[in-house]
């Protein structure tokens, strides 16, 4: 790409480029690798001067500590479950409205689509309150409506899917016109599996981020039983210091599921963002 | 003929018939909409909608008393030393991590953007701390970052002889020290989307300019820029609206401080409504901030206008 | 299609009886159940959880769910929310500062309530709490909730360290200043060990404000903690750093760099002491002992108390009542005291044989048993934790040596006094 590297022999620029990449990846790694080595560590050497950057001997326990503590079999249930179901959801809405906004016409649909991309610059701290209280009015406290229902409309999975569905060339949409086909069947037939990269990454990012929620778990629920993951992470910090072992070692347990699903997907992730264009 | 006729219309003549099949085309699209539109309305609308009326109040949430001041909570906030600090604060930390995270991000992914061994994993590494929680990785950075000798940053930067430094400490470098953090954590999702734009760029631009003769940097600037500029701007409104709501960060690393320096809007909003319980001022900050980034989207979209190409 | 049709008619049935039974269960009057929000964490949780098992055990008849929903900061958050979708727990954890805000609001009724009744306290049961933590629970000569979980600041030292240097204890501020530069190591020209730790907010302010014999306020609607005594306080930590150079500032956890070995005292309160020991990891000895003091010994209560929501029943109320008797009798003090390393809240806890026991075992608790006597306790009006807040970045300022002390308190002090003044 610069015109220095495009002069040198591609063995030797392909070895730089490595070399770029090496070095960058490991200071990028480097706060990860924090965390796990620290999550290795046996008790009495978590806290040392100088930083031990290898333990004296590698303590698994501390990882089946880390899962006895609090109930993490049971979180993890929770939060497969729940994300699951929301990405399942986000999917099926995303994917009607999304179709709506990008082949139908209809009244009013530039400025709806407006005024569903404005909600994204209000900041989620404020939805906190009133929706807890629409939650506990629907008697949704501490169940896994609450954890899942509010989230199962999402502006950028609704803006995702259009982009991308905007891209099916409109021949493809007359022809099943003209078959006296519905736009429900259009979409389910046609569109749906032209558009599996826009499904895998809407479902990844939902994925995702339905994995790694804390703020609104922790307020609407109250035991253990409902709890994710992420909340399970907090009962290792306090007022009065935190178990860092232990926290290293169920954070690096939460993250495994998520890394796996991603180094699996990330060519139809990638795919899928390249194909719905960034347009506005 | 009809040539808004939508697929699946009843194939009827006559303008009685085709009002009537737009307006079944509406309320066939109302219906598409319904469900994403259903959740959208009540947990996304009712509590904007519910905020902006208790910030004409004063109000600590269970207090049977909640006296309508009007607009005072907006003037207030406009004077408020402390607001304005996080202001000032919140548009540092968007503007230099945005202008830091973009062109990092995009030189890795022109780097990740050949077929190159291992390219995977590569890929996966960048991710990693975009997938991290923040509550660990805070915990991580907080190690690096330990003021005095103890800290391994300044441990690092003894071997070269740099005196330590105070880092989220410091009232000057703590905010740079959080943008760090801010850029290791979306670096990941960045080169991801960059890399989606520039596979979007067909090989036939490239062929054809080096055909021309052009040199890389040339290539550079007046071939993939250009076509990489909708995923430019898409990265740029994003990144650009997340900065402004930052929140996170600072409450897991400096709790505001140190002297308010990192102190945000989101988290001024949190402390007010959360901590102090004035739900009311809270809630006039929070439409506060809303109006400014609404205000900042307006302006990028205007830039955008003349500055990105789509492709035809 | 037929059999999947009486399938699922069987399904809805048994779900329809398994529904019936559940309601009818309620309401033929089974155990009265009632919630008990805390934001006991780490070795904590058990110990409520065990305490609960116990008493749910001896008393049939209600069923209570002690449910852990984060630390203090969330409790609160989630509290408030709660009474304001009126659907609160039955009873909870409260710092006196929430107690005014829900009192004032109508939330919580008083436990004074249910002193006089069947299962009511004597008045010899009421004088066996400790007054210092009667009077913190205590609005507008009532008594609103009882004292559960209360801890002090105590000064955290390496006893090896101390007895390697041949130092006693410091207890006056001078002894202090000179075990700290005793205990500071150099090595190479840079510090590799310092003696002590300041953390900049407001708790290492005010115990050293009460240890200078200063007070928190003048009247309902002025501070007093930027008066002479304040000021020489905060000149005083100040000058640990810049002066004496035997402390450095630290915003987080002093335990880590404790373990570490990094620094030899510092300050923080009971229940951190197991976090201390985690830290340590063996290492060495952790040590308690009463804070250095100048004109008077002082230490300043925290920890939290047990308020009863308004919104229960009245069977719930009682059931909550007697579960909090239980908490909070004698028995039940001591044995919280110690798996928590909270203070008992009965001075017959304190006087209790398993306590002394214990004592004989574990000297290093007789610290903050000892520091009980000149406890104090910060002021209970709600506005109280944003000025918390405020004196925090005046301390902060100080430290970093951006402006000297009095004029960060006397800033301090305007700001509080015009929240106190707003109060109605």
């Amino acid at each position: 790409m610069r015109s220095g590297t495009d002069r040198l022999p591609p063995r030797v620029r392909t070895l730089y480029i490595h070399l770029v990449l090496i070095t960058a990846g490991l200071l990028i790694l480097l706060p990860y690798y924090l965390m796990v080595i620290t999550s290795l560590k046996p008790l009495h050497e978590v806290f040392t001067d100088p930083f031990t950057w290898f333990p004296s001997r590698l303590a698994w326990e501390n990882y089946r500590e880390a899962w006895t503590h609090a109930p993490f079999a049971r979180y993890f249930a929770n939060t497969l479950f729940i994300a699951v179901v929301e990405t399942a959801g986000v999917l099926v809405t995303s994917a009607l409205a999304g179709y709506a906004f990008a082949r139908m016409r209809f009244w009013g649909r530039e400025l709806l689509f407006t005024l569903f991309l404005g909600t994204l610059m209000v900041p989620g701290e404020v939805q906190l309150v009133p929706n807890y209280i629409t939650i506990t009015r629907l008697g949704w406290l501490n169940t896994y409506y609450a954890l899942i229902v509010p989230w199962l409309g999402s502006v950028f999975g609704i803006f995702f899917m259009r982009q991308f569905f905007a891209t099916i060339p409109q021949e493809l949409q007359d022809a099943a016109r003209i078959d006296g086909a519905s736009h429900l069947t259009f979409l389910r037939r046609v569109v749906v599996p032209l558009s599996r990269p826009a499904f895998i990454t809407v479902a990844l990012l939902t994925f995702l981020g339905s994995w790694n929620a804390l703020t609104w778990p922790l307020i609407v629920t109250n035991t253990p039983e409902m709890r994710p993951i992420m909340v399970g992470l907090l009962s290792f910090s306090s007022e009065w210091g935190t178990q860092p072992r232990l926290l290293m070692a169920a954070a690096t347990f939460s993250v495994a599921p998520v890394l796996v699903l991603f180094f699996v997907l990330q060519r139809y992730f990638i795919q899928g963002i390249a194909r719905a264009g960034m347009k506005f | 003929m009809a040539v808004d006729a939508a697929v699946g219309s009843p194939a009827g003549l006559g303008p009685r018939s085709r009002t009537r099949r737009r307006l079944l085309e509406n309320v066939e699209a109302w219906l598409f909409l319904l469900p994403a539109a259903a959740v959208l309305a009540v947990f996304h609308f009712f509590p904007i909608l519910y905020a902006f009326f208790v910030s004409l109040l004063r109000w600590n949430m269970i207090d049977p008393v909640r006296p309508f001041v009007g607009v005072e909570n907006y003037v207030r906030l406009a004077g408020d030393e402390k607001f304005l600090t996080a202001l000032g604060n919140t548009t540092y930390y968007a503007v230099v991590s945005v202008a830091v995270a973009l062109p990092l991000a995009l030189l890795f992914a022109a780097l990740l953007n050949r077929r190159i061994t291992g390219v995977s994993w590569y890929r996966t590494a960048f991710f990693i701390p975009y997938v991290t929680p923040l509550a660990a990785g805070a915990m991580a950075w907080g190690w690096l970052y330990h003021p005095d000798r103890f800290g391994l940053l300044n441990y690092l930067l003894d071997k070269t002889g740099v005196p330590p430094q105070q880092w989220l400490l410091d009232p000057r470098q703590a905010m740079p020290a959080l943008i760090a953090v801010a850029v290791w954590g979306t670096l990941g999702r960045d080169i991801v989307i960059f890399l989606a734009g520039l596979q979007y760029i067909g090989a036939e631009y490239y062929e054809a300019a080096q055909m021309d003769g052009a040199t890389g940097w040339q290539l550079f600037r007046h071939i993939t820029l250009p076509l990489l500029s909708p995923t430019t701007y898409f990265l740029l409104v994003i990144s650009m609206i997340g900065a402004f709501k930052v929140f996170a960060l600072p409450l897991f690393l400096t709790g505001g401080g140190p002297l308010d320096r990192t102190l945000t809007i989101v988290y001024s909003i949190y402390q007010q409504g959360f901590q102090y319980f004035r739900m009311g001022y809270a809630s006039a900050q929070a439409y506060a901030l809303f109006a400014i980034i609404f205000l900042i989207t307006l302006a990028q979209r205007q830039i955008a206008a003349r500055r990105v190409h789509y492709d035809a | 299609m037929g059999t999947r049709r009486v399938t699922i008619w069987r399904a809805v049935t048994a779900a329809a009886l398994l529904l019936a039974a559940l309601v009818g269960q309620a309401a033929s009057g089974g155990p009265v159940t009632i919630t008990f929000w805390h934001g006991m964490s780490g070795v904590l949780l058990p110990a409520v959880d065990e305490l609960t098992r116990d008493f749910n055990r001896l008393n049939p008849g209600i069923v209570v769910n002690a449910q852990y929903q984060g630390n203090y900061g969330i409790l609160n958050q989630k509290l408030i929310a709660a009474v304001a979708a009126g659907n609160p727990p039955t009873i909870s954890q409260v710092f006196p500062t929430w107690t005014d805000q829900l009192m004032r609001a109508n939330a919580i009724v008083p436990v004074a309530r249910f002193f006089r009744g069947a299962d009511g306290l004597s008045e010899d049961e009421l004088n066996d709490i400790f007054p210092i933590l009667r009077q913190a629970s205590t609005f507008g000569g009532t008594m609103w909730t009882m004292p559960f979980n209360k801890s002090l600041y105590l000064l955290f030292y390496n006893a090896d360290l101390l007895k390697e240097q041949n130092l006693k204890v410091p207890q006056t501020w001078d002894e202090f200043v000179a075990a700290a530069r005793a205990l500071t190591k150099e090595e190479g020209g840079r510090t590799v060990r310092y003696g002590f730790v300041v953390r900049p907010n407001v708790d290492y302010f005010t115990t050293m404000l009460l240890a200078n014999g200063g007070a928190f306020l003048r009247s309902a609607t002025e501070v007093a903690f930027n008066g002479p005594a304040g000021v020489e306080a905060l000149q005083w930590l100040v000058d640990l750093v810049q002066k004496h150079k035997v402390a450095y500032v630290l915003p987080g956890f002093a335990d880590a760099d404790f373990g570490a070995g990094k620094v030899a005292m510092y300050v923080a309160t009971n229940p951190g002491l197991s976090f201390a020991k985690a830290a340590v990891g063996g290492k060495f000895q952790v040590g308690l002992a009463p804070l250095p003091y100048k004109k008077a010994k002082a230490t300043i209560l925290s920890g939290t108390d047990v308020a009863i929501m308004a919104r229960a029943t009245p069977e719930q109320q009682a059931a909550a009542w007697k579960y909090i008797k239980f908490l909070t009798s004698t028995n039940g003090t001591t044995r919280w005291s110690l798996r928590t390393y909270y203070m008992p809240v009965r001075r017959s806890g304190r006087d209790s044989t398993l306590m002394r026991v214990y004592l004989r075992d574990n000297p290093e608790h007789k610290a903050g048993l000892d520091s009980l006597e000149f406890a104090r306790t910060e002021p209970s009006m709600a506005e109280w934790q944003e000025i918390r807040d405020i004196i925090s970045d005046a301390v902060e300022q100080a430290l970093l040596g951006k402006a000297g002390p009095q004029q960060v308190l006397d800033a301090a002090a305007q700001k509080a006094n015009r929240l106190l003044q707003q109060r109605k």
